[in-house]
């Protein structure tokens, strides 16, 4: 790694609320994956375990309705939880940039058509527009999901991406690049966009946890994933119906919602910070 | 300015156009049919040419937007395809006054403390209290509404001191008759004072649910902007003339940071009108948002558009006014 990036490296790390966060965010993630394996259980199909049980040895979470061991299923549902956030925040990125970066670059009317677009999606709640999406998409389904909450980031990455390219087109590399006759396509894709790189992990790493948060709430409201798909938003719904059975089986899966994405937004703001010059080495 | 504020609002008119084109033809192509929805799989062909041609669905799409359009124009929001054709403009007329209600004393609590946090940060940056604000403000933006609404609604059981569905009990329900619709100011106006505790007791909870998001909103930015202007030079000026502290901080540093955090706050309004639709449904609200989510379900496309058309509205008046409060403090921007 080169020296400016293990200095950002341990600036990053150094503050400990983006440490934290990147915690967070690595164990949540690492316990998705492992812990349903390790356990061997089946997440899906009721078990003879009794019913609504409370937090035990042999099950630190709980049971549900059905005898179904909590911390199986909400590590379970966490795989489709973290897999939204991050599929829907690559499908933001992958149409988002291109289109701020071209409209930036060119300027003229193709930036005029970009902003309008920009302004108008914005007119809309996100939640709101995620929810005319889902509907359009058929309904509850992973896809649509997908889907919809990575077109409501559309813009945020196209406006942000537009803003890096205004500030650093007229820089002299850029200038130098052109004078040497490099095309537009190789000055926006290899002079530019690594040059963007830093604003937009940023933008990203804090988009991730709106986007989960999003998607669960569409969950919530029986728009997201399909019945018996145990993402976090879905448990929360069958736990607010529960809810005089047993308080557990709302709480934990809200419990591991509000941790992951309070991760994003910690490691997020950390990021920032260490990435701006202004507050290079200050720890807080 | 004048002329500004008319030209920004005349700007709206083309964009409100196309967010009402948008909804209509991201309706139009939803799978599923709503005259089928509405007879189920029993109705005869006959009849559902009938239904169709009742509702217009037989016509050409331009020809049914237009009729859509001439309604708006009008102020008509259309007829419901599902609920024996109750006028959609009336529906929403009914609940919105509850969204508005609960946004709004979900703001003000957001204010209270927002602010309160906020200031006391700047001015106590970093002691224990600063990263206690900001820590809770982190959290407050992480947390799921409607999860944290579900803990306040299971912490209270439902029941009194804070009962939680709906925003009357139900004995007094039946013999009130609202004039506003405002349930808080109805009560005030009849001079009945049980009842307006009853309208405050049922709008705590789902008021500080609501309320989380933009408080913590409010408090980072106010804290960040208070930073900012204790660290100007009339600050020291006021601090120089040996002003108290309390002062300073109020009617000097407070007062200069106060266009920007109303900036803010515009923003937020918007924002929480439309958020209210996970409260609405945690608290079984009968506002906007539960109307918007119950259409949906029921496919009631006139419904959600209708309602969308509402919330988008409000929320693109919403901005605009942070925009003109930008304007205001910015003379540069002014002229732009």
């Amino acid at each position: 790694m080169s020296r400016r990036g293990t200095r950002f490296v341990h600036v990053l790390l150094g503050r400990r609320s983006a440490l934290v966060g990147l915690v967070l965010i690595l164990l949540l993630t690492l316990a998705s994956l492992l812990l349903p394996v390790l356990h061997g259980g089946d997440p899906l199909s009721g078990t003879d375990a009794a019913v609504f049980q409370g937090p035990s040895l042999a099950h630190p979470f709980g049971t549900d309705g059905l005898g179904r061991d909590l911390m199986l299923r909400v590590f379970y549902g966490g795989r489709f939880s973290l897999l939204i956030g991050f599929t829907s925040v690559l499908f933001s990125i992958l149409i988002g940039l291109p289109l701020g970066a071209v409209a930036g670059y060119l300027g003229g009317w193709p930036d005029t058509a970009l902003m309008r677009f920009v302004d108008f999606m914005l007119s809309f709640p996100s939640l709101l527009l995620a929810i005319v999406l889902t509907t359009v998409f058929g309904g509850a389904s992973l896809h649509s999901l997908i889907l919809s909450v990575g077109i409501v980031g559309i813009p945020q990455f196209a406006r942000q991406m537009r803003a890096e390219v205004l500030s650093l087109k007229e820089r002299e590399f850029v200038l130098a690049a052109r004078s040497l006759g490099f095309s537009h396509f190789r000055i926006l894709f290899r002079h530019l966009l690594p040059n963007a790189v830093g604003p937009i992990t940023v933008l990203a790493t804090l988009r991730v946890g709106t986007a989960i948060l999003d998607a669960a709430g569409l969950s919530f409201l029986g728009l997201g994933v399909e019945v018996g798909v145990p993402e976090w938003g879905t448990m929360i719904k069958i736990g607010r119906d529960e809810m005089s059975r047993s308080i557990w089986t709302a709480l934990f899966p809200g419990l591991a919602l509000t941790g992951s994405v309070l991760g994003f937004n910690l490691f997020g703001d950390g990021l920032r910070d260490a990435l701006d010059p202004k507050l290079k080495g200050v720890r807080s | 300015m004048l002329f500004y504020a008319v030209r920004r609002l005349l700007g709206l008119v083309p964009l409100l156009f196309f967010v009402v084109l948008t909804v209509f033809l991201l309706l139009r192509s939803v799978p599923g049919d709503p005259v089928r929805n509405l007879l189920g799989e029993k109705g005869s062909r006959e009849e559902r040419m009938r239904i169709a041609h009742e509702l217009g669905l037989d016509r050409s799409l331009p020809v049914q937007f237009g009729i859509y359009l001439r309604g708006l124009l009008r102020g008509d929001l259309g007829t419901s395809y599902i609920k024996n054709q109750r006028k959609v403009g009336e529906d929403i007329a009914e609940r919105f006054p509850a969204t508005v209600e609960l946004s709004f004393c979900a703001m003000l609590l957001a204010c209270l403390f927002g602010l309160t946090a906020g200031i006391l940060s700047a001015v106590l940056r970093g002691r224990w209290l600063d990263y206690l604000a900001m820590f809770l403000a982190l959290l407050g933006v992480s947390v799921p509404v409607f999860w944290l609404g579900l803990l306040l609604v299971m912490a209270f059981g439902g029941n009194a001191p804070f009962p939680s569905g709906g925003r009357l009990d139900l004995g007094t329900f039946f013999d009130f008759e609202p004039t506003t619709g405002f349930y808080l100011v109805d009560s005030l106006l009849e001079g009945n004072w049980a009842l307006f505790g009853d309208v405050c007791a049922h709008l705590f909870l789902p008021a500080v649910a609501l309320a989380t998001i933009p408080m913590a909103v409010i408090s980072r930015m106010t804290r960040s902007s208070m930073l900012e202007t204790l660290s100007q030079d009339f600050v020291r000026t006021a601090r120089a003339k040996g002003l108290p502290e309390r002062r300073v901080v109020l009617r000097h540093a407070f007062r200069a940071s106060l266009i920007s955090i109303l900036t803010v706050l515009a923003l937020q309004f918007g924002t929480l009108l439309a958020g209210a639709v996970l409260t609405e449904t945690v608290f079984s609200w009968p506002g906007l948002g539960t109307y918007i989510v119950d259409a949906v379900n029921n496919r009631d496309y006139t419904a959600v558009q209708g309602g969308i058309l509402v919330i988008a509205t409000i929320f693109v008046l919403a901005n605009l006014a942070a925009d003109l409060s930008y304007a205001l403090v910015d003379p540069r921007l002014k002229k732009a």
